[in-house]
């Protein structure tokens, strides 16, 4: 029995946090030792399980019971489901689509960040010119306030967009996440 | 009962047999299994959904030297049996009248 919950245990490491693993392995064990109380063999319950299966099996549900909101758990959620996904035959078209979807989301995140950027060495650009140029000092300060301020909206443009970004990620993971397990029963 | 039916009435099975008590995983299998067929990896997912929904309570008690984790209904999960029952009734009028 020990073995085998260590294989499990192994299995699920390779996919999910210690406080998840540790969850699943718990209530294996427990079902194991109640079958086992219950005078059932210990080859004839451990045949019934699959440590690769149940990992599998439990993919979605982890995954979709983490509150994702932070930036390194969106990342590894996203790429645990879509591991999951390109590796379940039934589940390859869905796969294919979320690596479309996060694409496209990616590339609007990298433009929308260039924008800000190119803004903000645009304006450094042009108070350099006006500088060189030999712009009088109230010219100079009125720029620099203006400047700031809209250095000031392109942070507030990256903070709201970073709480966009996380809202939608975490979203696009609950509804692959529903749409696979969907799919999987309607097998 | 056909596989689609079954894995959306299943959570209300499970926490129909709540209502009676609170209970533990091995035990709620071997309750259920009599009348659905239901295994232990089937049951973890219903569970930790229905946990994820505070639909249910948990808390491990001391047995025979080890921990059993009990599974107690709450209110949220009670009100969901309502609505899937008041559900299943319209669809049963719908029926009714289209038979008709």
């Amino acid at each position: 029995m020990k073995t085998w919950l260590k294989e499990l245990e192994r299995e699920l490491k390779k996919r999910f946090y210690l406080v998840e693993v540790n969850g699943i392995v718990s209530y294996y064990e427990e079902m194991i030792q109640e079958r086992l109380d219950n005078g059932e063999y210990i080859d004839d319950i451990l045949s019934d399980y699959d440590a690769e299966e149940i990992a599998k099996s439990v993919t979605t549900d982890v995954v979709m019971k983490r509150a994702n909101d932070t930036y390194s758990t969106l990342v590894r959620s996203s790429k645990q489901l879509m591991q999951f996904l390109l590796t379940t035959p039934l589940l390859i078209p869905l796969g294919f689509a979320y690596v479309i979807v996060i694409i496209v989301f990616v590339s609007l995140i990298i433009s929308l960040l260039a924008s800000v950027f190119g803004l903000v060495v645009g304006m450094a650009v042009i108070f350099f010119n006006m500088v060189q140029s030999g712009l009088g000092q109230n010219e100079i300060l009125g720029f620099i306030g203006v400047g700031l301020m809209g250095f000031s909206v392109a942070i507030l443009i990256l903070l709201g967009l970073s709480q966009v970004t996380l809202y939608i990620a975490k979203n696009l993971v609950d509804l692959f996440g529903k749409l696979a397990k969907n799919k999987g029963e309607k097998r | 009962m056909k596989q689609q039916v079954k894995k959306g009435v299943l959570e209300i099975f499970v926490l129909a047999i709540l209502m009676k008590g609170d209970s533990y995983g091995y035990k709620i299998v071997i309750d259920l299994v009599q009348y659905i067929g239901i295994t232990e990896s089937t049951l973890y997912p219903i569970l930790r959904r229905l946990e994820k929904a505070n639909e249910l309570n948990t808390y491990n008690v001391l047995f025979q030297g080890r921990n059993r984790k009990y599974y107690q209904i709450t209110q949220i999960g009670k009100k969901h049996i309502d609505e899937f029952l008041l559900e299943w009734e319209d669809i049963r009028k719908i029926f009714d009248i289209l038979v008709k």
